[in-house]
């Protein structure tokens, strides 16, 4: 059954991009509309309600630019495509696994009696202010954990571990998902987001260990026993100075081309990971993930893309990386 | 913060790197868990532990662990007092502290914080290299 959904995904890509730009409009309807039920509830003078969805709509913003360059550059549709065959580079080599799913919030019905997406409902809007809420990176994660289960299961990790955990969503899953069977920890630089990782798992009866550092600082000791890395980066695209902000903008502000946190952990994979172990990483294509994944050649990594969306105006990956 | 997570932690300092561990544990208020006795997750846990860390807290909770040797591992009863030890003791309240540069690392709500301040990663270095 897999099978056929790799089958088809492929061919789901080329759709994707034969109505790129007629998505890029959708796109922005969805963002004023978003804005729309945003700014309702949110007085333009309270900034921060504004932020929840800045990974978002930093990513909106950015793609809103490349509709006007487009619009400029390419009066021929097949110019057009051929800049969209680029970036179809990167998920075209990835062949059968670049699965793209529809579009969907929740996850659909619960086949294999896996477990459905943590609850999330002690969280509000007012938790949301100072972490980030899970949105389509996040459900794209998770789908993509879960179909990834069997090697999940295969790989009987001990040890695993989420980097910027924030909400706890994901990390939460992962736990839920391994049947709890292991030693689940996460990290965030941001307390608040420490603090809501812990309720996220106790919501939903996970026993998770929750540091406040940067990355694995200070839990030096973990380095080399890892067999199951998650991290799903600030990727948005941001001047450097707003990496340092801390807050609610550690959860988006990713520097020049999204890269400048991601690239500091890739050199440290290789220690932080077990012989057998993996790293999940989400990646948008503002990311160039095709140069993500030549660096982790570099320390000797395979890769597979486990799961691919287009969500609003991101084109969101996940990654795997793994030596063996 | 578990036990378990307590033995995997370490100063943060550039300094301490390699000396930064066991952190000594203060507690002020812990909670017990209640998981079920997970051998084979102890037996793979066994081998990455610091011993040094394990008795150090087994002591703090009066817990006799007694003589660890390699056999241990195949010791039914050492293995559950261990996993009790490393997986239902939770520290909620409390600190830790550097033996190398006496650091203090506060852990509040079970959540250690273990950031630097800026002018803190090389702090005590730094003085040597301005000398150079």
């Amino acid at each position: 059954m897999l099978y056929s959904i790799c089958q088809s995904s492929s061919s789901s890509i080329e759709y994707d991009s034969s109505f790129k730009l007629n998505s890029k409009i959708n796109g922005t309807q969805g963002f004023s509309s978003e804005q729309g039920t945003n700014g309702v509830t949110a007085p333009i003078s309270h900034d921060k309600s504004s932020d929840r969805d800045f990974k978002k709509k930093k990513m909106l913003f950015k793609h809103l630019g490349n509709i006007n360059f487009n619009c400029q550059s390419s009066s021929s549709s097949s110019s057009s495509s051929s800049k969209i065959n680029g970036t179809q580079g990167f998920s075209g080599e990835q062949g059968s696994n670049g699965v793209a799913a529809p579009i969907r919030r929740r996850m659909s019905g619960n086949s294999n009696d896996l477990p459905n997406e943590p609850n999330m409902s002690h969280l509000g809007s007012k938790d949301y202010q100072n972490v980030y809420e899970p949105a389509q990176d996040s459900f794209l994660f998770i789908d993509a954990l879960k179909k990834d289960v069997e090697y999940l299961k295969g790989l009987r990790p001990l040890v695993a571990v989420e980097i910027g955990s924030g909400s706890g969503f994901v990390i939460s899953y992962l736990s839920m998902l391994l049947n709890n069977d292991g030693y689940f920890l996460s990290t965030d630089i941001n307390p608040i987001a420490a603090m809501t990782s812990t309720r996220t798992a106790t919501h939903n009866n996970v026993r998770l260990d929750v540091v406040n550092t940067s990355f694995l600082s200070g839990i030096d000791r973990l380095l080399g026993n890892v067999d199951v890395l998650l991290f799903n980066p600030p990727y948005v695209p941001t001047p450097s100075e707003e990496i340092e902000q801390g807050g609610i903008a550690a959860s988006w502000a990713g520097g020049i081309d999204g890269r400048e946190v991601i690239d500091k952990l890739l050199p440290q994979i290789s220690n932080i990971l077990s012989e057998k172990g993996c790293f999940y990483i989400v990646l948008v294509e503002e990311n160039k993930p095709a140069e993500v994944v030549a660096i982790m050649k570099k320390y000797n990594f395979k890769h597979k893309v486990v799961g691919y969306r287009q969500a609003f105006n991101e084109k969101l990956y996940i990654v795997k990386f793994y030596r063996s | 913060m578990k036990i378990l997570t307590h033995n995997m932690m370490a100063c943060t300092k550039r300094q301490c790197v390699g000396r930064g561990f066991p952190l000594l544990l203060e507690v002020k208020d812990v909670s017990k868990l209640e998981q079920e006795f997970n051998v084979e997750f102890t037996k793979n846990i066994f081998p990455k532990l610091d011993w040094k860390g394990i008795t150090m807290v087994a002591a703090q909770f009066n817990l006799n662990l007694g003589p660890i040797t390699e056999k241990s591992i195949e010791d039914e009863e050492f293995l559950k007092n261990l996993y009790n030890l490393l997986c239902n003791v939770k520290v909620m309240t409390g600190q830790l502290t550097c033996p190398n540069c006496q650091r203090v690392y506060p852990i509040d709500q079970g959540i250690p914080n273990m950031l630097l301040k800026e002018d803190e990663i090389y702090q005590d270095i730094q003085p040597e290299q301005q000398q150079q």
